[in-house]
Order: C-alpha cells, then structure tokens, then sequence
C-alpha cells in the first residue's frame, strides 16, 4: 500500500469513529453521511474493510437490529476503547492540522 | 440470526439484485465462503451487510462496480484479512466429523468387496490392523488435498477466465491421480500391526453402525450443513 492510501485510510477511520460517536448507524447509512460530508472520493465499499479492522481493534461494536425501514441491519456504536482512540485522533489532527495546511498551501498563501 | 438462517435470507434477498449487480455479488460471495479459514458466522453477517447495501446503492441507480470497486479479488483479499478466523476447536471437529463419515463408508464398501471375493474364491479374510490405518490415512491425505485443490480453482475462477479445455483436463488428470494414488498405494504398504480375523460382514456391520450414528448425530447437532 502506498503512503499516501494510508495517510487517507488513517484518516477516514478517525471520520468514520467520529460519526458513529454520534449516532450509530449502519453501513449504508454511514458511507451516505461521509458523503454528505463531502467526502465524495471515498468509494462506498471502501468502509466495509475499516469497518472490519475498527471492529478486530474493538474499538467498535456491530449489533443486529431492526431498522426503521424494516429489514435486520448490522448497528455499529463506539465501545469505550473507541471512545479514547477517537480523543487522541482527535488531538492528533489539532496539531498537525495548521502547520499541514500552511506547509501544503504555501503557494496559495505566498501569492497573496 | 446464526450463519444458516443468513444464508438463507441471503439467498431469498439476492433475487432483488438485477442481472449485473447479482453476478458481481454472486463472484463475491463465492470467494469469500470458499475461503475455509474464516469464521462462517462473521463472513454471513458481512456478505448480508454487502448484499444489503448493494440493494440499497441499487435503488439509486448505482451498479455493483461504482460501490465495491472493479478489482473483487484485491476488495476481498482486504476484507478476508479482517474477519475473525475460525475457532481451531470447531475446524477439528468439523474435518473429524468428516473423516469418521469417509472412514465408515470405506469399511462398507470394502466389507462388500470382501464378501463377494468370499464367494468367489475362499481368500482369507484376515485384516492387519496397522495396514488399515495406514491405508486409511492415504486415502484421506488424497481426499483433503483434492478438496482444498478444488475450492482454490473455484476461487479463482472468480476473478480469472478460465480455459475450459484446460480445466477439463487437468481436472481428468487430478481424478485420475488420485484414483491410482488409492488404489496402488496402499498395495505397497507390507502387512503389519495386530492381526484379526474378519468376515466381510463385521466390516460392513461396523461401518453401517458408524454411520448411522453419525447422521443421527448431525441431524440433531447439525454439524454439517
């Protein structure tokens, strides 16, 4: 796998631990939100790998209900070891976030 | 839900999928239940969480590719890598559960074979205990490595076009092998361990006992499914 493919993937677990601490969703629900979100290069199937990963780390939990439309689907919520990883990755970002962008963006603040 | 009941819900929701999107998830589902290591549960679960998403991606006009990806077999491998493997404990007893079954059915088919040389010419029904063994572990030593031969060329099959001439002969060639391999082998094995005196018919009592408990057995445990 290439750095930059798992730079991205580092990321959209922590995306994906974050929408599942609001609201447990299931999976098509999921890749619909990131979407929303913006993240529109993220092709759908590419959660079900994290999913698997995030669940082999118990850092969350899948549970078979019943949903609102009415079929069994598979509900993922946050465990509590998904609840601190979530916090560091959380802190991780603040710090590398400024510097990152204004590394990456030098050009675009140099013109100005 | 536990795995059969999944697959059987798999099966009667697969129908919605339209021609296209089924064959894409009919290769992956192959793929994934024909790798052995995994646990049978969490592999259900997953491939009705895929199945149902397609559904869903469906109704939106999307096909199987746009969602999973053009290359199934790098999608699955990575996915494969993630699942829980199967307990060691149960793999053991399924594949002893299995033995048992193709050891009771050699003891009837050689207890036939026995009684109809019995009949026609008087040869000397004496069993070498050690020989048995030994020949029954040749034939399930053949048996296992045609089977896991088997489900890796079904796996393949998924993601690459196959040479139907090609596969049929090697196919042939397989047989054919292990044929010769259980039938010849154990003709090389000399006559060892503790001798009895058996009619062919204690072997194909033995046997047929054995088997019946054996499906009695997987009827009310479900061993097998």
């Amino acid at each position: 796998m290439s750095l930059r493919s798992q730079l991205l993937k580092g990321i959209l677990e922590g995306c994906i631990l974050s929408i599942i601490q609001k609201e447990t969703v299931y999976g098509y629900e999921l890749s619909q939100k990131l979407q929303q979100y913006g993240l529109n290069d993220v092709s759908e199937g590419s959660i079900y790998p994290i999913l698997l990963r995030l669940q082999k780390e118990g850092l969350i939990k899948g549970e078979m209900k019943a949903s609102p439309s009415g079929p069994k689907r598979k509900y993922y919520h946050l465990t509590a070891s998904g609840e601190s990883a979530l916090c560091e990755i959380q802190e991780e970002w603040i710090n590398i976030q400024n510097p990152v962008d204004k590394l990456l963006n030098r050009s675009f603040y140099d013109e100005r | 839900m536990n795995a059969k009941e999944l697959i059987k819900l798999n099966n009667k929701k697969r129908k919605e999928l339209t021609k296209d999107n089924e064959e894409y998830y009919d290769n992956m589902l192959v793929y994934i239940r024909t790798s052995v290591s995994v646990s049978e549960q969490q592999a259900e679960e997953l491939l009705m969480e895929l199945l149902d998403h397609l559904i869903d991606a469906q109704a939106e006009g999307k096909r199987a590719e746009e969602v999973f990806g053009e290359n199934l077999k790098t999608y699955c491998d990575e996915m494969i890598k993630q699942l829980p493997k199967e307990p060691l404990k149960s793999t053991a007893f399924f594949i002893s559960f299995l033995l048992l079954q193709l050891a009771s059915l050699m003891a009837i088919v050689s207890g036939i074979g026995n009684i109809v040389v019995h009949y026609v010419k008087d040869s000397s029904q004496t069993v070498y205990i050690g020989t048995a063994i030994v020949t029954f572990v040749i034939v399930a030593a053949i048996i296992s490595l045609d089977v896991f031969l088997l489900l890796k060329w079904i796996q393949k099959s998924v993601y690459k076009i196959s040479n139907k001439i090609k596969d049929f002969f090697l196919l042939f060639v397989l047989i054919f092998i292990s044929l010769a391999g259980m039938v010849f082998l154990p003709k090389l094995i000399p006559p060892f361990g503790y001798v009895i005196e058996v009619g062919g018919f204690l072997y194909l009592a033995t046997g047929a006992v054995t088997l019946i408990v054996l499906r009695w057995l997987n009827s009310k445990y479900q061993i097998t499914k």
